[in-house]
């Protein structure tokens, strides 16, 4: 038996694109809401408790998260069995998550004030080790979403209200004793009915450095298809119940990202320094860009942490 | 829909690597059975090697264990005291470390120091031999050479269930 | 596309043709180990996920969605 307390509060900052207007020579503008940005604090507190048996384990969690405009609340059971003399182990496990929607500024920008979400989650994955310094772990996963899907900030933003994904991923680990390093690949295949398909691949190098420290720099390639309701400029002659969205979220476009941590490992305390650049562009997109978006993000993030563990 | 083909395709991959089964041998030692002998050089290079027919006539108790099993690491303490309560009234203690290489074992040594004999076992021969299948699993072995007692795990609570199994082997003898 | 379905197949196929070989509990010291874990640093992965969540239009994996997030 194990219980397990998360608790989290992140801070964020930036300017969110409200809506897209064609420019003078026929290509997308994008208007920014608030010259000053946005800011955006989430905190969340989870609690979790494993049980353990004699061929696997059952755990379950329950938490709560909550943002200036934003709360959700859900819950998950999930389950684990081993077999092959513990060669082989099955995981399964379902999610229900039920969220509240109720945007900053709503009277000012005439925004909706208060809409509902829920999302329910299913998984199964197999976990199987190949050989003494490598193992293999495939899953699928399936979620279904339905409420308010849209992007409250923006103008024109109408989605439909159910969405079902689709994604199945494996990922691979192999240690190389020579060398005191491990080799991360894993891969995304994911779909959706909004018509997002995308392919992530993302590899990572974890190389100690003497007994206490790592260091893990890794890439990361991202790229999906437009939603079928995508469009670079708002359409506002539509009627206000078709589909439509200019979120570049929903554009076609592909993003490549590098990054390197340093781990430091003193028993019960861990450092981690993370330094980390992300490009997303239409000419990296593996899927045909009918309509670029122009609100494509490229950012850099540095990350400090510390954990201490009782 | 292609998507929809592919992710079949790959599910009955997925299916095909589980279902390569392992054969699960019947042959490890059970308790009732006769212990088999061994020898094994000390993690130690200055200590002499350990070998199980040297004991004969003492009540041994085995433990197979690693310094990433953290388990083990949480018994060796307790192990050690146990040794020190019952060693005058004929207990033995060989905890056969199989870390590989035996420097992750040594380090560990070095943070807590032991008492009891601690062979080496790199290669996993004797595990192989005594069919561990759990980390850690331990023996008590009887004055005689018999098996009395296989212990797999180690949780809180689990020393005196194997405190007990050593107080009666040794009263019996 | 094709290079990244290729990759992929590639991957799998691999690891299914080289055949697994038992690994015997005393054998499982390299899968103790942080680096080989699926999730080395679970705060960091729900970090990572959160940004990407909130740059992409995909989400889910190999675990049920956690705690939903108003950032999509």
């Amino acid at each position: 038996m194990a219980l397990r307390i998360d608790a989290n509060y992140e801070s964020l900052s930036g300017a969110s694109p409200w809506f897209t207007l064609a420019g003078s020579d026929g290509k997308p503008v994008v208007s920014l809401s608030g010259a000053s940005g946005i800011r955006d604090r989430r905190s969340e507190i989870s609690v979790g408790a494993s049980y353990y048996l004699e061929n696997g384990s059952i755990s379950g969690n329950i938490g709560y998260s909550e943002e200036d405009d934003y709360r959700a609340v859900y819950a998950g059971l999930s389950g684990e069995r081993h077999f092959n003399n513990d060669n082989t182990t099955l995981s399964a496990g379902f999610s229900y998550s039920s969220d509240d929607i109720s945007p900053t500024d709503a009277k000012l920008f005439n925004r909706v004030t208060d809409e509902h979400k829920n999302s329910a989650s299913a998984y199964f994955s197999v976990n199987q080790l190949i050989n003494q310094v490598s193992s293999i772990q495939s899953g699928f996963s399936i979620t279904e979403q339905s409420g308010f899907l849209s992007d409250p900030y923006k103008l024109r933003d109408v989605r439909p209200e159910d969405k079902t994904q689709l994604a199945w991923t494996t990922s691979y680990r192999r240690f190389f004793t020579t060398a005191d390093d491990a080799l991360h690949i894993n891969y995304r295949l994911y779909h959706d009915d909004f018509g997002v398909s995308s392919h992530t691949l993302d590899t990572a190098w974890h190389q100690n450095i003497g007994g206490s420290y790592r260091l893990i720099p890794a890439v990361r390639y991202y790229s999906q298809s437009a939603a079928d309701f995508f469009t670079n400029i708002d359409d506002f002659t539509q009627p206000l119940t078709a589909p439509q969205s200019s979120d570049y979220r929903l554009s076609a476009f592909g993003a490549i990202s590098g990054s390197i941590s340093l781990v430091a490992d003193f028993g019960k305390w861990t450092a981690t320094l993370t330094a980390e650049r992300y490009v997303a562009r239409e000419k990296y997109s593996a899927y045909e860009v009918s309509q670029p978006s122009t609100a494509l993000v490229a950012y850099k993030r540095v990350s400090f942490g510390i954990d201490y563990s009782f | 829909m292609i998507i929809k083909q592919r992710a079949r395709t790959l599910a009955a991959l997925t299916i095909a690597a589980v279902a390569a089964n392992f054969s699960s041998s019947a042959w490890a030692v059970e308790e009732g059975e006769m212990a088999p002998d061994f020898s094994l050089p000390s993690i130690y290079a200055d200590q002499p090697a350990v070998s199980l027919s040297a004991l004969r006539g003492k009540t041994v108790y085995i433990d197979f264990w690693a310094s990433w099993c953290a388990p083990c690491l949480l018994s060796m303490p307790l192990y050690n005291e146990m040794y020190h309560k019952y060693k005058d009234q004929g207990l033995e203690i060989v905890a056969i470390s199989v870390d590989n290489p035996i420097e992750d074992g040594l380090d560990f040594l070095l943070d807590t120091p032991l008492d009891f004999l601690i062979p080496a076992d790199p290669d996993g021969d004797i595990a192989e031999l005594f069919e561990v299948f759990g980390m850690p699993t331990s023996y008590l072995i009887e004055p005689d050479g018999t098996v009395s007692l296989v212990h797999v795990g180690f949780r809180k609570g689990d020393i005196e269930i194997i405190e007990e199994a050593i107080q009666k082997s040794l009263a019996t003898h | 596309m094709r290079i990244l379905r290729i990759t992929c197949l590639l991957l799998l196929a691999t690891s299914l043709l080289t055949a697994c070989t038992e690994v015997r509990p005393w054998q499982r010291g390299n899968f103790a180990r942080v680096e080989m874990q699926w999730q080395t640093d679970p705060l960091e992965s729900a970090l990572n996920d959160h940004i990407f969540f909130s740059k992409e239009a995909s989400s889910g994996g190999n675990s049920a969605a956690g705690g939903g997030c108003g950032c999509n």
